[in-house]
Formats: structure tokens, sequence, C-alpha cells
């Protein structure tokens, strides 16, 4: 392994990471032009009717929390953080996503 | 874990450190340039992205303007001083910040649908009364001139620390590079930037993460070389973290976002339908990068790095010197300098938009009620400009900040609660917001120099809560919520209103 990647985990990370920096490109260049082409259109007035703010709160707390703590059960548990970095902006792709078909 | 040596890169040299500030900015500008030309054309764009953000850049925007220098580098800071508990209680306050605001920003976008700023809202509650406004406007003014000076402090010292360069030269490029993107795209500018940067805060923080765990032996390693410390390092439940800086942490980090116009202002930019379910995902997958960059602190931990030779007695310095001295390859240490730096125009071209929206809706606007669409338009730049000259001269100078920060340390506790029942609460007065704002900061903030931040936070917020309870009480007139749905929208000329939302 080249001084490059470092190691294999660390190039296993990088090539994970560009698939993902791709699709999150994607759709930010997608909602973008989606922003632009909607720019004049009037509010469609639908109100705010998510319901779920108080269960995800608690959720997201609770879930934070756990993996925090999983880094004090056992060193492989310290790999979730790299998890979760990488899950976050799947997830913020997924808004997007979302974004382009509402 | 001896075998870790502790090396400085050659290949960092001053010049590379400015270069990587202006390329950043030069893609940022890039960006920005396209943004301007399809979406910004008037300052109700400029300032409010006119009402149009959607869940997708909400939430990427919300991340990254929320992921300040201090959150890439005080979870390592924090996990590096008291152990995962430490972690813990630097982030989980931080997400529940940004979640905790949803009741508060769907409140107000039901009520004032066409606001813009904090200081807007209150003048509207109190039928205009100026002291309320006024005190308002100072928090809002100060509170994001005090984002912009510790986020170009923080952009710097990394420069200064990683790379040698001039402190006050970085500062300045930082500056400039911000200021000439969100002069071009205002709102618009800050969120779509902050979601290119949302992306830089979380894949590079995990590649730089693992890279830095093989380059520090291990995880076997480092996760046995905490343990064998004892301590309790490696659980949650340390008293003293919360104690020696969670729950005053918690306490402000809960002012900062519901009191704060950076969140105010993206709760009125996102399409209405959007607004709970943004911040909610917003706060939830924030979480990922304190909890993945806060390894570093373990690291530092297991390699005995020490806090007053090799940091400086800063334990900020933490993740930077690690980084930069584990041996990892260059391209590396880069990509962490580019997370922070991000984290960094991230936060300040927000606070340049906030001072924007505060200026033209609550400054320009009611001295000249006439003013022209195209001289608005204009106007709703120079308090970036004057933002940035005057966090430009204090980092120059090296003049004291102390007392812009206690001031909007002060003002933004003081007004938390009165602001808060001014949404919830009909019986709610100016008299009681005023007096209860400025009691609390008369009172609470000589308490906070002899008690310190834990007792001065909470004397502050309990008597900007008691004072206006107890005149609200007293007051047996309701407030009709109804009237701030025709609050006229501030940004759009008099001459083209349309009618009232009903």
């Amino acid at each position: 392994m080249s001084d490059f990647f470092v190691s294999p985990a660390t190039a296993a990370t990088m090539s994970v990471g560009v698939v993902i920096g791709f699709v999150y490109l994607r759709y930010m260049w997608l909602a973008l032009r989606r922003a632009s082409a909607t720019r004049d259109d009037p509010d469609d007035g639908q109100a705010d009717a998510f319901a779920y703010s108080f269960v995800g709160a608690i959720f997201a707390v609770i879930a934070s929390s756990l993996a925090i703590a999983l880094y004090g059960y056992g060193p492989q548990f310290l790999y979730v953080g790299v998890l979760l970095a990488l899950a976050s902006p799947i997830a913020v792709s997924y808004a997007f996503y979302r974004e382009l078909n509402d | 874990m001896s075998e870790v040596h502790f090396t400085t890169n050659q290949a960092l040299g001053p010049a590379g450190g400015i270069a990587i500030e202006i390329l950043l900015g030069i893609g940022l500008l890039a960006l920005v340039y396209y943004v301007k030309v399809r979406l910004v054309r008037n300052t109700k764009d400029f300032i409010i992205a006119n009402r149009r953000v959607g869940f997708g850049f909400g939430v990427a925007g919300l991340i990254s303007i929320w992921t300040w220098a201090m959150a890439v580098m005080m979870s390592a800071a924090q996990t590096y001083s008291f152990g995962l508990s430490g972690l813990f209680w630097f982030t989980v306050p931080n997400g529940l910040a940004v979640i905790a605001v949803i009741p508060f920003v769907r409140k107000i976008r039901s009520l004032m649908p066409d606001g813009y700023t904090i200081p807007e809202f209150v003048k509207a509650r109190y039928d205009g009364n100026v002291v309320a406004g006024g005190v308002v406007v100072l928090g809002a003014l100060f509170g994001s001139l005090i984002e912009v000076i510790i986020n170009i402090k923080g952009t710097s010292l990394v420069i200064s620390n990683v790379f040698g360069a001039d402190p006050k030269l970085a500062a300045v490029i930082g500056l400039a590079v911000v200021l000439a993107y969100s002069i071009l795209g205002g709102l618009w500018a800050s969120i779509t930037t902050a979601a290119l940067s949302t992306l830089l805060h979380t894949v590079p923080t995990a590649i730089i993460l693992v890279a830095a765990l093989h380059y520090a032996g291990g995880v076997d390693a480092i996760w046995s070389a905490v343990a064998q410390q004892g301590n309790g390092l490696l659980t949650v439940t340390r008293s003293d973290a919360a104690v020696g800086f969670g729950i005053t942490l918690a306490l402000g980090l809960l002012t900062a976002a519901i009191a704060g116009q950076e969140f105010w202002q993206v709760a009125w930019a996102l399409k209405k339908k959007d607004v709970s379910r943004t911040f909610l995902w917003a706060g939830a997958w924030f979480y990922p990068i304190p909890i993945c960059l806060g390894l570093l602190g373990l690291v530092g931990l297991a390699l005995h790095v020490d806090l007053n030779t090799q940091l400086g007695g800063d334990a900020a310095a933490i993740g930077p010197f690690l980084v930069s001295h584990l041996g990892l390859p260059t391209w590396l240490v880069i990509l962490y300098v580019v997370v922070i730096l991000t984290a960094c125009y991230a936060v300040i071209d927000s606070a340049f938009t906030a001072t924007s929206s505060v200026f033209v809706v609550d400054i320009i606007r009611p001295l000249a009620p006439n003013i022209s669409e195209k001289s608005l338009f204009v106007w709703a730049k120079a308090p970036m400009f004057l933002a940035a000259i005057v966090a430009a001269g204090v980092v120059l100078t090296g003049v004291d900040f102390v007392t812009i920060v206690l001031t909007s340390y002060a003002i933004r506790t003081a007004i938390l609660i009165p602001l808060i029942l001014s949404i919830f609460w009909s019986r709610m007065t100016s008299w009681g917001f005023v007096g209860g704002t400025v009691l609390a900061i008369a009172i609470g903030m000589p308490i906070r120099s002899a008690a310190g931040d834990l007792w001065g936070s909470l004397s502050i917020l309990a008597i900007s809560a008691l004072v206006p309870l107890a005149i609200g009480l007293a007051n047996s007139s309701r407030f009709d919520f109804d009237r701030l749905r025709r609050v006229q929208d501030a940004a759009v000329p008099l001459g083209a209103q349309s009618a009232p939302a009903e």
C-alpha cells in the first residue's frame, strides 16, 4: 500500500467516499437547477404538517448518545464514528432527492 | 504506543496555506456566481432567498452553518480533556439545540409568514417598542459580529499553526474571500456554499480519521492505551465533564440557536411545509461530525500528547497537532485544513447575511420607508463590509474583544426566555420584555463575574423569566397574535405590497 492510500481501510473509505461524494454533488446540482427553474413559482401553500419532531428528537439524542458510549465497549467500535460520518451525506443526498420529487 | 513519533510535515509552507484559502474561495465563488445569475435578482432573494429554500438545501445548509470551527476542534478537545464524557457533553446538546428550535420556528412561521428577523418580530409583537426592538437589534448585530470574529480567528489559527503563515494575513484573506461571495449571493450564497461544505465536513473527516487511526498504531492499540489510563475515560458518566463545561455549554448552545438570527433567517427562508423536518434532519445528521472528529481526542490521550509542551496549553489544538504531526500524507493534512476552513467560512457568510437582514429590515426600512428596491439592494451589502472591517480590525490590532463577547452573551441569554414567552404567551407585555431583559443583564452579569459561568447563566435566565411572568400575570389584556399576520413584507417596495396574509 503506497503512502498515498495510507492503508487498505483508508483506501476503502476513500472509494466509498468518492461514490457518496458523486451522488451528493449530483443531487445537489439537480436541486440547485430545480430551485432556479422554479424560482418564480408561488409557494404551494402547504402547511408544515410534520408530526414526528418530538419522536425524532428523542431518537436522535438516544442514537447519538449510544454511538458515543459504544466507543467505550471495544476497539472495533471506534469505527462507528467513521461509518456515521459516511452515512450523514447519504442522508442529506436523500433530502435533496426528496426536494426534487416533492 | 511508544513507536509512534511526531514529525513536522516539511512540505507545508506559508504560501501553501494562503494558496489553499484563495483556491477554496475561488471554488466557492464559482458556485455562487452561478447562484447569483440564476437566483438572486432583488433584495428579497438576497436576504431571505425568496423563501424558496427546499428540504435538501435546508438540511445541508443548516448542518454546515451549525458546524463552527468550534465543533470541528472542540469535539476532539473535550474528548482529550474528559474522555468520552467530554465528547458526550459536547456533542449531544449541540445537535439537540438545532432540534429544540423546531417549536419556535414552526410557530413563528405560522404567526408571521412574511417575517425576516427577530427584532422585526419583537417590534411587531410590542407595537414598535423602540427599547425592546433596540435591545434585540444590538443582540443580533453583536451576536453576528462575534461569530465572524471567532471563526476568522479559527481560520487564522489553523493556517498559521499548520502552514506557519502570518495569522493576520490569513485572517484578512479569509475575510476577503467570504465577503466576495457573500456580497454576490446573500442568503442563497450562504445556503449553497454551506451545502457543499457539509459534504466536505463528512466524507473527508471519515477518510482523515481512518488514516489517523492507522498512523497512531491502530484501533486496538489506541483503545487499550486509553483503557489502561482508567479514570473513566471510556465512559460517558463522568460528572466533572457536566459540571466543568457541559451544563453551561448546553445553555449557551440553546441560547445561540433559539435567539440567533442565523437560524431564524433560515426558518423564514424555507418553504413553509419543510420547516420542522428540515431542522430535525439537520440536528440529527449534524451529530456524526463531532462524533467522528472527537476520536482525535482519544488518539491524543492514547499517545500521551502533552497539553503544555505540545499544544501550547490549548486543548483545542489537539486535532490540528495530531493531523499535522502524525506523519499523514500532505494531501490529508490539506484536506483537514479544508474541513476547518469550510466550517469557518459557512458560519461567517451566514453571520454576514444575518447582519444584512437586520440592517435592511430593522434599520434602513424604518428610517427610509420609501427607499427604492434598487437602493435597498445596494445598501443590503453595506453591513457585510462593515462587519468584515470591524472583524479585521479586531484581529489585526489584537484588541481584546472580551467586551463584545460579554455584550453578545449577556443580551442573547437575557432575551431567550422573554423571546420564548413573546411567541407563546399572549399576556406577555413590552414592559415584561424590556424589564426582564435589562434586569437580567444588570443583575446577572455581576453574578456571572463573581460566581462563574454556570451561576451567572442560571441567574440571567431566572431573572429574565420571573420579571416578565410577574408583569404578565398582573396584566389582564391579551395580545392578538393574528395581528402579526398583517405585518407587511419588509423587503418588498411599499407600492408592490400585496394584501396581508389571512
